[in-house]
C-alpha cells in the first residue's frame, strides 16, 4: 500500500514545525506550504490524500481553498481538516459548510490531531 | 292656531284681555237679565234701558280700573322681576333685585333675590375653582417644562400622525434638524419607531398600556438612538405619543469594541497556546530529535510565549482605552475640586493651581480628598500637606503630598471602610489617576496614591492577525 500524502497549509513556522514532526512520525508523507496561492499550486501539482488547512492564511483564506477543492472534480475525495484559532461555533459551522471533513480549534491536543488525521485517512482507505 | 297665538301673547296683554272679557261678559249678563225681566213684567222699556246702560257702564268702568291697577302692580313687576332674573342669569351681575318694585307680589321678590344670591355664590365658586385649576395647570406646566427642558434624555411629543408637537433641548442636540410640525421621519429613520408604535398599538388593543423600546438611527445615520415610546391617552383616545431617547452610539460602539477586543484576545491567545502545546508535545514525546531541531522548537516556544505576553499587554491597553472612552458626566476643572477641598476644611493644604480638566465625579473626588486630609491631620504626625494635579499625556494625576508618617494600605482601607467610598475606585475615573507613583519628595516626603505601575509584559509581535 502506498504512503498517504498530507498537505499542510500553515503560515506560522512554529506550529508548522510541530505539526510536520507529528504527521511525519505518524507515518504520512508531508508537504507544507505557507500561503493560499501556494496551496492551490501544490494541489495542482500533486493530489494529496488529506489537506490540513489553517483558516487564516496570507493571500487566500482556508475557507476559499476548501471551496475550491470541493468545486474541482479532479480533487474530489480529498479529505480536508481545518484548524483555526477562532473559537466561535460560527467558524466551525462555516468550515463544515464549505466542505471541510473535520474542524479543530487551537489550542488542541496533538494526540487528538493525529487521531483525527488517522480517522480521516482510514475512511479513505479502500 | 289659537294655541300659537296664546303663546305669543305677552303677560300684560293677557291680563288686559282677561279684564276686557270680564267687563264685557258682566255687561252682557246685565243686558240679558234686564231683557228677561222686561219680557216677564212688560211695560215701557225706558227704565230697563237706562238701568242697563248705567249698570253696563259701571261694570265696564270697574273692569278697566281694576285691570289698570293689576297691570301696574302685578303684571309690570312680574315682567321686571323676570327681566332682572334673566339679566343676572345671563350676565355676571351681582346686584340685588329691587324688592320695592314687587311689593305687591308677596315673597316673590325675596325668593328671586335668594335665587340670585345662590347663583352668584355658585358663579363665584366656579370662578375660584377655575382660578385654582389654572394655577395648578400653570405650576404643572412650569414643572413639566423644567423637567422636559433639563431632562438628560431627548424627548419629543408627537401627534398621532407622527408630527412633532414639542421637543426639548437634548432632542435638538441629538437630532439637530428637529422643528415643530415636522414629520418624525425627517430626523429619525422611521421604521424602528413605526414598529414600536405598532407594537404599542397592539398592546393597547390588548388593554396593556405601556412603553415600547426602539433603537433607531438618526436620519443622516450618524447617531443611534435608544429609546422608548409611550402613548398619550385622552378619554381613552390616542392623542399622541412621547418619545424619550438617548444617544446609544457610544454604547453600541463600546460594545462592539469590547466584543472585538474579546474575540481578538481569544484568537491571540489560542494561536500561540496551540503552538506551544504542539511544540511541547513533540519535545516530550520524540526522544530522537536532532539537537538543532530541538533548539529550533525551544526557540519557537519562546517566540510564542513572547507573542502571548504581547497579546495580553496589547489587550490590556485596548481595554483601558475602551473603558475611558465614555464617561457620562461633564468634565470637571481640577481647580473646582481644589476649591471644594478647601471649602471642606482643607484650608491648611498648599494647593498648586492647575488648568486640567478631569473626566470624573467631581463631588466624589472632592469628598474623598477631604476625608483623606482629615485622617492625615487627625493624629498630628503629618504636616506640610500639598495637593496638585500632574498631567501625563491624556491622563491627569491628583497627588496628595505630606511630611511625616507613611499611610499604609491597611490604614487607607480602614479610612475607606464604613464610608460611602467602598466603591470609590469605580468612581475614580480621572483618566487612570489611580496609577500614580509612590515617589518620595525629599526625606520623609510621602505621596498618595501609591504606585500601581504594572510590570510590562514582553512585547513583540502583534496580538492577533
Amino acid at each position: 500500500m502506498s504512503q498517504k500524502t498530507v498537505l499542510l497549509v500553515e503560515d506560522e513556522d512554529n506550529i508548522a514545525l510541530a505539526l510536520s514532526h507529528l504527521i511525519g512520525r505518524a507515518g504520512y508523507r508531508l508537504r507544507r506550504v505557507a500561503t493560499g496561492n501556494a496551496a492551490i499550486d501544490a494541489l495542482q501539482e500533486e493530489r494529496p490524500d488529506l489537506v490540513v488547512l489553517d483558516v487564516m492564511l496570507p493571500e487566500r483564506s482556508g475557507y476559499e481553498i476548501c471551496q475550491m477543492i470541493r468545486r474541482d472534480a479532479a480533487l474530489a475525495g480529498i479529505k480536508v481538516l481545518m484548524i483555526t484559532a477562532s473559537g466561535g461555533d460560527v467558524e466551525r459551522r462555516k468550515g463544515l459548510a464549505v466542505g471541510a471533513d473535520a474542524f479543530m480549534t487551537k489550542p488542541f491536543a496533538t494526540a487528538d490531531l493525529t487521531a483525527q488525521i488517522h480517522a480521516l485517512l482510514a475512511e479513505d482507505a479502500p | 292656531m289659537i294655541e300659537r297665538l296664546t303663546k305669543r301673547l305677552g303677560l300684560r296683554l293677557r291680563f288686559a284681555l282677561f279684564f276686557a272679557a270680564l267687563g264685557l261678559g258682566g255687561a252682557a249678563l246685565i243686558a240679558g237679565a234686564l231683557l228677561f225681566g222686561h219680557m216677564r213684567a212688560g211695560g215701557p222699556p225706558d227704565g230697563y234701558v237706562i238701568a242697563g246702560l248705567l249698570a253696563g257702564m259701571g261694570v265696564l268702568g270697574l273692569s278697566v280700573w281694576i285691570g289698570l291697577l293689576f297691570d301696574e302692580n302685578v303684571a309690570k313687576p312680574i315682567l321686571a322681576l323676570a327681566s332682572d332674573l334673566t339679566t343676572r342669569a345671563r350676565a355676571d351681575v351681582d346686584l340685588q333685585i329691587d324688592e320695592a318694585q314687587a311689593r305687591h307680589l308677596s315673597t316673590l321678590a325675596p325668593a328671586a333675590n335668594a335665587i340670585n344670591a345662590a347663583l352668584s355664590e355658585a358663579r363665584a365658586a366656579r370662578q375660584r375653582a377655575v382660578e385654582r385649576e389654572t394655577a395648578r395647570i400653570a405650576r404643572e406646566k412650569a414643572l413639566f417644562e423644567a423637567l422636559f427642558r433639563d431632562l438628560g434624555e431627548g424627548a419629543v411629543v408627537a401627534t398621532p400622525d407622527n408630527r412633532v408637537m414639542l421637543y426639548n433641548r437634548m432632542a435638538q442636540d441629538l437630532l439637530g434638524e428637529i422643528g415643530l410640525d415636522r414629520p418624525l421621519s425627517a430626523f429619525l429613520r422611521p421604521e424602528p419607531v413605526m414598529d414600536a408604535l405598532a407594537r404599542m398599538q397592539e398592546a393597547r388593543v390588548r388593554g396593556e398600556i405601556g412603553a415600547e423600546t426602539f433603537l433607531a438611527a438618526s436620519a443622516d445615520g450618524s447617531r443611534f438612538l435608544l429609546g422608548r415610546v409611550s402613548p398619550i391617552l385622552s378619554d381613552e383616545e390616542l392623542s399622541g405619543h412621547v418619545l424619550i431617547f438617548r444617544d446609544a452610539t457610544e454604547d453600541l460602539s463600546a460594545h462592539a469594541a469590547h466584543d472585538h477586543l474579546f474575540t481578538t484576545l481569544m484568537e491571540g491567545v489560542r494561536r500561540p497556546a496551540g503552538t506551544i502545546g504542539a511544540l511541547l508535545d513533540v519535545l516530550q514525546s520524540v526522544d530522537d530529535l536532532a539537537p538543532a531541531e530541538r533548539a529550533k522548537m525551544r526557540q519557537g516556544i519562546e517566540d510564542e510565549v513572547a507573542r502571548l505576553f504581547a497579546c495580553l499587554d496589547e489587550s490590556s491597553t485596548r481595554h483601558a482605552a475602551i473603558r475611558s472612552r465614555r464617561w457620562p458626566m461633564s468634565p470637571v476643572a481640577a481647580t473646582h475640586i481644589f476649591d471644594g477641598v478647601r471649602a471642606q476644611g482643607g484650608t491648611h493644604v498648599r494647593i498648586t493651581r492647575s488648568d486640567a480638566m478631569l473626566s470624573c465625579d467631581g463631588f466624589a473626588i472632592t469628598t474623598l480628598l477631604a476625608m483623606i486630609l482629615r485622617h492625615l491631620a487627625e493624629d498630628g504626625t503629618r504636616d506640610g500637606v500639598t495637593l496638585k494635579a500632574e498631567q501625563e499625556g491624556a491622563e491627569t494625576r491628583l497627588i496628595l503630598g505630606w511630611q511625616g508618617e507613611v499611610v499604609t494600605d491597611g490604614q487607607l482601607t480602614g479610612w475607606l471602610r464604613g464610608t460611602a467610598f467602598r466603591g470609590v475606585w469605580r468612581l475614580f475615573r480621572a483618566r487612570r489617576a489611580g496609577r500614580a507613583s509612590d515617589r518620595s519628595v525629599g526625606r520623609d516626603r510621602r505621596e498618595w496614591p501609591p504606585d500601581r505601575a504594572a510590570a510590562r509584559l514582553g512585547a513583540g509581535r502583534a496580538c492577533a492577525r
